[in-house]
């Protein structure tokens, strides 16, 4: 009985800890995610060159988020942080309909990674509140999400400038990668 | 040359080390700081890695930030900052009364970029002849920019467009087959709808004969003025399959309104036509979001969505009658078939 209690409690009061991964194109908005779920607050933030990485609680999970830099000569790099990871993060700005495309190559390939196999992807259509954004049914038919099999996903709105939208797509990561490990 | 395709890096370092020295290039836009390296092309002006938050939370549709090291640039995207740079910006500026710092999503910053990005149309047949002798592969340099000028002379009649037409014809014919070179890409939906009508020239060989030219069918659109302007801010660009209608049926969108997220491993069971798919899309389109097992429609197994499992599950049972229907009717069509060939023929 005080066995069964004890590993119920430990299964509750453990902390777990997540490798989260961040990608996007440049501009898309990820280090303004990274830094409104650390701190909280909108941080203007400049192009990143390299990564960051934060450690971050939600709701008692540690979570370790890598927030790689979106440059085009960074992009082949991507891959090498691929690894051991939880569940990726693909910030699209949906706002910016001219380079939709290219957004779409860079998640079609990083969801063929052979390291990401059975990863769950996250998809946050950032910049949400602008006029011109573009709505989500619209987003997965340009970013042909249908073709990514084999991997569950999801597509959030958000707005990283207020927070908005961040809680919910967390919520849905954090829930997913869970459930296959526990 | 496609405007719209990289160039390489030597090209592009040796455009910046011509327009770095360039009087008002050599401080930041925004701030007194010295060798600013990063650029913002929709606005042709250089600003130090500092000023880049500012620019980059403004959305790229008012400034589009890019490294002039770090990122490859296409020739459009250069002759941003040939036409334009600090100088000619402050200038613009100033003689709009603003001294201090601009405000970019005002109006009169708006003027700027529309009217840089006119310019830019005009230069960048200027810029793929350049950069063609740079790399000394293509002889063959584009003639005058006879479509440029029927662009930007908005008040241009119709009659005289129709005039230009076999001599602009020419030239375009020319543009084709310089651009009708391996290395050149079919352009997107998103881009330009001049290219795009250009490509469509290419499907037909005929276009190729030197004199004989006839102008295609629908000439007066090709050569409308209007849509030759740059899309990015005229029209935005929507997909031109009408796959997802805008106005989703009410009851659907309360439903979907009412949830942010929704949950997953839900309907796994029926994985449903492509029509069918594309239907959900449409019915989809005012989710704030959506996941991978919604869109495929998978059954709900906890209680996170009820609605929509229950909406599903409706919608299945809806579309097993109709299959129902349409089954009896053929099978009666069948019959009715079959009994009037007996009547024919049988007896």
């Amino acid at each position: 009985m005080g066995a069964k209690i004890s590993s119920l409690f430990s299964r509750f009061s453990k902390r777990k800890n997540l490798r989260i991964l961040m990608i996007g194109l440049e501009g898309a908005g990820k280090t303004t995610i990274l830094y409104q779920m650390k701190l909280h607050e909108h941080m203007e933030s400049i192009p990143t060159i390299g990564f960051n990485v934060e450690t971050f609680y939600y709701k008692n999970i540690a979570i370790t988020c890598w927030d790689i830099s979106g440059g085009e000569r960074i992009r082949p790099l991507w891959h090498h942080y691929f690894e051991n990871t939880d569940g990726v993060i693909f910030v699209v700005d949906s706002n910016d309909r001219q380079r939709i495309e290219e957004a779409k190559e860079e998640l079609h390939r990083a969801s063929n990674d052979t390291n990401l196999e059975n990863v769950s992807f996250l998809i946050l259509s950032n910049k949400n509140d602008l006029p011109n954004a573009m709505s989500n049914s619209e987003l997965i038919d340009k970013l042909d999400l249908y073709m990514i099999r084999g991997k569950n996903w999801y597509i959030q709105n958000s707005c990283a400038l207020t927070g908005e939208g961040l809680c919910e797509g967390f919520n849905w990561l954090s829930d997913e990668i869970l459930s296959q490990i526990y | 040359m496609d405007p719209d395709t990289q160039v390489d890096k030597a090209y592009r370092d040796s455009v910046f080390s011509k327009l770095r020295p360039l009087p008002g290039n050599q401080t930041c836009f925004d701030c007194t700081a010295k060798n600013p390296i990063w650029c913002s092309v929709n606005l042709g002006i250089f600003i130090c890695y500092g000023c880049t938050s500012t620019h980059r939370s403004l959305g790229t549709h008012l400034s589009f930030v890019r490294s002039s090291d770090y990122d490859m640039w296409t020739l459009r995207q250069l002759a941003y900052l040939e036409l334009a740079g600090n100088k000619k910006a402050k200038d613009f500026f100033r003689s709009h009364g603003i001294h201090g710092a601009v405000d970019y999503s005002s109006q009169i910053a708006e003027r700027w970029r529309n009217e840089l990005a006119e310019n830019v149309e005009e230069l960048y047949p200027r810029a793929i002849k350049r950069k063609e002798s740079h790399t000394e592969t293509e002889e063959n340099a584009i003639k005058p920019i006879i479509h440029t000028q029927i662009v930007h002379n908005e008040e241009k009649k119709v009659e005289e467009v129709k005039q230009e037409v076999p001599k602009t014809a020419a030239v375009v014919k020319q543009t084709v087959h310089i651009l009708n070179k391996p290395k050149y890409t079919p352009p997107t939906e998103t881009q330009h709808r001049f290219r795009k009508t250009k490509v469509e020239e290419t499907a037909s060989p005929a276009m190729f004969k030197p004199v004989s030219f006839k102008p295609p069918v629908d000439e007066e659109e090709f050569f409308d003025p209007q849509p030759l302007k740059p899309p990015e801010r005229q029209v935005p660009v929507i997909s031109s399959e009408p796959i997802v209608p805008q106005p989703a049926p009410a009851v659907i969108q309360k439903k979907n309104v009412e949830k942010k997220g929704f949950g997953s491993e839900d309907f796994e069971q029926k994985r449903l036509t492509e029509r069918a798919n594309k239907q959900r899309l449409a019915e989809l389109s005012s989710a704030r979001a959506i996941s991978s097992d919604m869109y495929f429609g998978r059954e709900e197994n906890n209680g996170t969505s009820n609605d929509n499992a229950e909406y599903i599950r409706e919608e299945a049972n809806r579309l097993a009658e109709i299959a129902k229907e349409k089954a009896g009717e053929l099978k009666n069509k069948a019959v009715n078939i079959w009994n009037n060939l007996h009547e024919r023929f049988g007896s």
